[in-house]
């Protein structure tokens, strides 16, 4: 029995997609998901499942999209063969800021325009007053 | 499967269906599951209109899952399955489907849709009572309420008969 099984590469890794029994259609599906863009990269796997061995072989049979290499780089591995300890003192400390005197706050301009609202007010009050004794 | 009557000519059909209406059912039914998916890993029925796939709609089926691990049932049939069968399977659980009829042999690979999570499928030929060859290409498709855990199964199949001796 022959399957073909397309793949996304999604996340950082690849995930099953769709499974279709015609090479066709799996193509041409596939193809479809490359032009529509949603996923970086795209395979399609021939499996072929032999029943009286009970084994199956896989091979790509399509590869569209971005390349995607995940393979480990010679930096990741370097990093995994450390110990715990030696990753530690590998990276560098970040620095600690520099502790100063907090700026003086500044007041802000409200007083002023407070006095004026008052003394605004005030003249108002005193005109209405003067008003109503004279008239 | 039920013997061919004697005497039937055997033709035999060595291409694969012609690219027409049988293989763009699924495929334009795929592409609009796709298109309910957004960012879920799987569309809500929530989101599933018929009526925006009228044409599509007559050829398809709708599975309800059960957590507890019971047998599937149908819920829903488009107008063309249904009325390819004798009796209506509606709310009736999947082993009431004959594996002679369209909405049976749809569901063959049931398990493994369920097993891997995606949308899966498949096309195969049985014999109807009288003889008659149908061939046949049918999707399932995986849905959830909750975007992450299979719930129900959208499916549809299209056929085509092949008329003998």
């Amino acid at each position: 029995m022959i399957s073909y099984e397309i793949h996304t590469f999604r996340a950082g890794q690849w995930k099953a997609d769709s499974v279709f029994d015609s090479r066709d259609i799996a193509l041409m599906e596939a193809q479809k998901i490359v032009d529509g863009g949603r996923y970086s990269s795209i395979q399609v796997l021939e499996e072929t499942y032999d029943e009286q061995t009970n084994k199956s072989t896989v091979k790509t049979i399509f590869k569209g999209g971005r390349k995607v290499d995940d393979r480990p780089t010679a930096k990741s591995a370097a990093r995994k063969s450390l110990a715990p300890d030696k990753r530690k003192a590998a990276r560098p400390e970040p620095k600690q800021p520099s502790r100063r005197a907090p700026p003086p706050k500044k007041r802000t301009g409200l007083v002023l325009p407070v006095a004026i609202l008052v003394l605004i007010a005030a003249i108002g009050m005193a005109a209405l007053i003067g008003l109503r004794y004279y008239t | 499967m039920e013997r061919v009557p004697e005497g039937t000519e055997r033709t035999e059909i060595t291409e694969e269906m012609p690219q027409g209406m049988e293989r763009r059912l699924v495929l334009r039914l795929l592409g609009h599951w796709r298109s309910l998916c957004k960012e879920s890993e799987y569309p809500s029925f929530f989101d599933l209109d018929p009526q925006s796939i009228p044409d599509i709609w007559k050829n398809c089926f709708v599975l309800e899952i059960f957590p507890d691990g019971s047998e599937p049932r149908f819920r829903a049939m488009g107008d063309i399955l249904a009325t390819s069968i004798d009796q209506s399977l509606i709310n009736q659980p999947i082993s009431a489907a004959t594996r002679k009829s369209l909405p049976g042999v749809a569901i063959s690979f049931l398990d493994e849709v369920l097993r891997k999570g995606v949308p899966i499928s498949r096309g195969d030929e049985y014999f109807k009572d009288d003889g008659t060859k149908v061939l046949y290409r049918s999707i399932l498709l995986p849905m959830s309420d909750d975007g992450e855990t299979v719930s129900g199964i959208l499916g549809a199949v299209n056929c085509r008969e092949v008329q003998e001796g």
